[in-house]
């Protein structure tokens, strides 16, 4: 079977922490509060990890039924911050998906291995 | 070590999938799949509700996970927490109106040295949600990773 490639790309808004802060009830201060992200070590405000891999089933998914994600396994490597630019890259050897999300800025960010049927 | 006494702990909620929290959701996400927001092409489909999107996960087991994170043994750890790994398998599908239960369980608790010598201190949380049926709808790992100073 011929593997499936496939890639999109997301910029991160600036305000997208407080956002998915909202929507998702993860007030975590590392995601939402400049100081405290600097007094305990990161960069600034980083991004929700969930949120990341949010983005990367919607790159998974497309349009598609969402009930074909049936298990989804991420790691979560570098810190993603406001205004960053994602890559999404997947490779699906029938069901099962393998997923690496880059930093424009940097590195690799997420790596990943999914199942959709 | 701080946080042995922890294993085992148990934490439960219930949550409440609304349409308009997962329509909320996707928004941040710029999702604009119809399964998640057009309640007439998902009944032209297969006559039920809308879908949530299977990371909306996050959202109804996040009221198990804050039980955790407000724990007093737990909390002040909280502030060099962050989130190493994830992993979900979905189960029945999850709809816009469905009332999903969550128990979230601290699993595991090991250290791991890192390549600069800090020490991290890693929890791992198994979740099970199951909806208003008693069908499991997923279950999930955490792996949180307690930065080393």
């Amino acid at each position: 079977m011929m593997a499936k490639e496939k890639r999109s790309n997301t910029i991160i808004g600036k305000y997208m922490p407080y956002y998915y802060a909202g929507a998702s009830l993860d007030f975590n201060l590392i995601h939402i509060d400049q100081e405290y992200a600097k007094a305990n070590g990161l960069p600034g405000i980083i991004l929700q990890g969930m949120c990341t891999m949010a983005l990367t089933a919607k790159h998974l998914i497309d349009n598609g039924n969402p009930a074909q994600l049936r298990s989804i396994k991420v790691r979560f490597l570098n810190p993603v911050l406001p205004e960053d630019e994602l890559i999404f890259d997947s490779i699906a050897n029938g069901p099962d998906v393998s997923v690496v999300v880059k930093n424009k800025n940097g590195g690799r960010v997420l790596k990943g291995k999914a199942t959709l049927k | 070590m701080l946080g042995d006494n922890i294993i085992g702990r148990k934490y439960e909620s219930d949550y409440e999938v609304s349409y308009e929290k997962v329509k909320e959701y996707v928004r941040v996400l710029d999702d604009q799949n119809p399964h998640y927001t057009d309640r007439e092409f998902v009944k032209s489909l297969d006559g039920g509700h809308p879908y949530a999107p299977p990371t909306f996960a996050a959202i109804y087991c996040q009221p198990a996970m804050n039980h955790l994170y407000f724990d007093p043994e737990f909390s002040k750890l909280v502030p060099r927490l962050v989130h190493g790994e994830q992993e979900y398998h979905f189960h029945e599908p999850v709809r816009a109106g469905d009332k999903i239960h969550t128990i979230a369980v601290i699993d595991n608790n090991y250290t791991k040295t890192n390549q600069a010598g800090k020490v991290h201190r890693i929890f791992e949380i198994k979740t099970t949600s199951s909806n208003q049926d008693g069908q499991t709808v997923c279950t999930g790992l955490y792996t949180l990773v307690i930065r080393g100073e």
